[in-house]
């Protein structure tokens, strides 16, 4: 039988490495045994996220879609994921952390401006919708490698149009924030309305 | 006439014609920025066009979605970078041109193409579109279930080199779709205990997540240089008429692809683009001049470009069933408003189908003028860092995401599509079967629950209704076509192979 890890394409992949080829682009496999561990986990608990109603048709059953899509989801993702698996196997048990670590590295902007935005989500009821912007776009444009002056301003610039835009000009309606209320009553009211 | 008249008096509004304008010239700034993606400003304005009127609400999507097109020939000809994803073929004929000084007869060529496809494709809607609904209305729900089959598996089929992820994201589409209450018997489906997910995963957060702010996530990451100076060289603003002339079957052959595609779930832009493409360079007397600077390339790939922005519409004001991610979102405009796709919206409403028409005519010829007068100042949006648009996208995700329902639980769902939208792109998995699974799912569910409680679960009642049978055959015939072309194709033509 034929050797799956074995490169039959002339493509530049020949010249990958398992690791390599676990961690580029949509050899990701690790991305599809995420999905298959995801859908399985999901599979075993129908009995508990949805109802059987023994009264009723199987077409009726509230657990129909869902486990038509999650079976979908298992079957597909369990074809990418086996592809990888002899990449795996061929990696030294030593070799696992650094392929880890590959994945982290290579999308650590992705993940630092995750853990940005969800900071940012939780800065706004707190420090108000255009300080934390202000300190997001600025904090964002400096960790891109673009903290000159110019930039710099233009994140400024950038916050105050979103902010009149959404805030003065749409009524974009937010909760009270809490540096705010921490103000005089009138100010209060002027900042929690515009900003 | 009275339809026509209809229409003109919805038209001749301040708030539609505000959007039409609005609409194409924001559709124009994004295609000419390299990176920034039309689906993904269009998730973040949704929320904005629930607030307005369902025609000038539809309009501004619709013209951000059609002026998008246009725009993206401009980096795509002078930097040899495609502004939207579709305009690739653009480059192979655009940039050597330009390379040659001829870069204000190619942006003139592909205004000019795209202006033709464009208007075709508003004349195709017209046409085909209420001929549809005719049909449509011998529809039950056997022929709905049955055609939301079909458009969910073309869906899968079109990602030809990605069938496999394609089917996984639809299985999970169809799942986060059935998520919530069952509202026929009351129970929870996979809510976990949060209030929050009862009434199901909101699209809005979720497109803005997938398309929007995953695309920010990139744009953040990208290293080096990623902004251009450019210059214009060349004359005859609008010599590009002059050439269409000169190449009447390639304009006529590709705008009926683009039509013809346009129809077919899934396949849209990129499958017209380059069938018309390849029928120019087979059909041509100098096909080898072809990705060196040829006219007939630049005119196929722009012309069947937009010949596809009308008609992708057609199935879903027939039928009410979304082809693309675009129209996913367009049916909830449709459905905020209580205006449902489908027979009953042309007998119901025929001066906003009216409107519709003339507002598509209107938006083609407001997009074209701009364009052909304004390209000297729309270059200079190339220059903007592709990092900085990253941080504002962000930040518009989050406003798009909140306004709908004012919760910042939404914002944190459009975070973790955002996440997974950003998996996907890395992995080169397609994202758009995630949001046709979520809105095709359910109403297939519906309509199959439908079916088969008036049948008493009899599965025969499917293939014993002609129109129903007849798409089930199609469906059926498109994975066997498709399951055969993959066993014809050689031992190294596998998904790696495959792949540019």
């Amino acid at each position: 039988m034929k050797d799956p890890c074995i490169h039959t394409s002339s493509a530049p992949a020949t010249a990958q490495t398992p690791l390599e080829r676990l961690t580029d682009g949509e050899y990701n496999y690790l991305f599809h045994t995420a999905l298959v561990i995801f859908a399985a986990s999901l599979l075993l608990v129908i009995d508990r996220q949805t109802h059987h109603l023994p009264d009723k048709d199987w077409y009726l059953q509230p657990w129909l879609g869902a486990s038509i899509g999650l079976s979908l989801l298992l079957l597909f993702s369990l074809v990418s994921a086996l592809k990888g698996l002899c990449y795996l196997f061929r990696i030294p048990a030593s070799g696992y952390a650094g392929y880890v670590l590959a994945v982290i590295s290579r999308h650590r902007v992705a993940l630092f401006t995750s853990m940005l935005f969800y900071l940012y989500t939780l800065a706004i009821p707190v420090i108000g919708f255009a300080p934390s912007t202000w300190m997001l776009t600025s904090i964002l444009v400096a960790a891109t490698r673009l903290a000159n002056r110019f930039w710099m301003f233009m994140a400024l610039v950038s916050t105050l149009a979103i902010d009149i835009i959404f805030r003065v000009a749409i009524g974009l309606w937010m909760d009270d924030v809490w540096l705010y209320e921490q103000l005089p009553e009138a100010v209060a009211d002027f900042l929690n309305l515009y900003f | 006439m009275e339809n026509l008249l209809l229409g003109l008096n919805e038209v001749a509004t301040l708030n539609v014609l505000l959007a039409i304008i609005i609409g194409a010239l924001i559709g124009v700034t994004i295609g000419s920025i390299p990176g920034l993606e039309p689906a993904g400003v269009i998730a973040i304005l949704l929320p904005l066009s629930f607030s307005m009127e369902p025609l000038p609400g539809v309009m501004l999507l619709v013209g951000i979605y059609g002026g998008a097109w246009y725009g993206g020939a401009i980096p795509a000809i002078l930097m040899n970078t495609p502004g939207t994803p579709v305009a690739v073929l653009t480059t192979y004929d655009g940039y050597p041109m330009a390379q040659r000084g001829e870069g204000k007869r190619a942006l003139s060529i592909a205004y000019s193409s795209s202006f033709v496809g464009g208007m075709i494709s508003v004349l195709s809607l017209v046409l085909l579109a209420p001929m549809l609904a005719r049909i449509a209305q011998m529809f039950g729900s056997a022929e709905f279930a049955s055609l939301a089959l079909l458009g969910m598996v073309f869906v899968v089929l079109a990602h030809r080199r990605e069938v496999v992820p394609a089917a996984a994201m639809l299985g999970l589409g169809i799942f986060l779709g059935s998520i919530g209450l069952d509202r026929s018997f009351n129970t929870q489906v996979y809510t976990f205990g949060q209030i929050n997910l009862l009434g199901g995963i909101p699209l809005v957060p979720a497109v803005i997540g997938l398309f929007a702010m995953s695309q920010a996530f990139v744009l953040l990451s990208h290293k080096g240089k990623d902004s251009f100076r450019t210059h214009l060289e060349g004359s005859s603003r609008f010599s590009g008429f002059a050439e269409l002339l000169r190449h009447k079957m390639v304009v006529a052959r590709s705008a009926a692809l683009g039509v013809v595609m346009g129809l077919l779930p899934g396949v849209g832009e990129f499958g017209s683009q380059f069938f018309s493409y390849t029928l120019a360079q087979r059909f041509s007397s100098d096909p080898d001049s072809f990705g060196k600077g040829n006219p007939a390339g630049l005119i196929a790939s722009e012309t069947s470009n937009n010949a596809v922005t009308a008609s992708v519409m057609v199935p879903l004001l027939a039928f009410g069933i979304p082809t693309d991610a675009l129209m996913a979102m367009l049916l909830a405009v449709f459905m905020v408003h209580n205006y449902i796709p489908g027979p009953t919206l042309f007998s119901e409403r025929p001066e906003f189908i009216s409107g519709l028409y003339i507002s598509l005519f209107l938006m083609n010829i407001v997009v074209f003028v701009y364009l052909t007068f304004a390209t000297r100042w729309m270059v200079n949006l190339t220059r903007i860092s592709g990092r900085f648009i990253g941080c504002l996208i962000l930040v518009l995700g989050f406003v798009g995401s909140y306004s709908q329902n004012y919760q910042i639980s939404d914002t944190l769902i459009a975070l973790f599509f955002a996440v997974v939208g950003y998996a996907l792109r890395c992995c080169n998995i397609p994202a758009i079967p995630i949001v046709l699974g979520l809105v095709l799912g359910p109403v297939f569910m519906t309509r199959l629950k439908q079916t088969l409680g008036i049948s008493n679960g009899d599965l025969s009642v499917f293939f014993t209704r002609p129109i129903s049978l007849t798409l089930l055959i199609i469906t059926a015939l498109s994975i066997l076509v498709f399951l055969y072309g993959r066993m014809k194709a050689p031992v190294n033509g596998t998904l790696e192979q495959a792949r540019p």
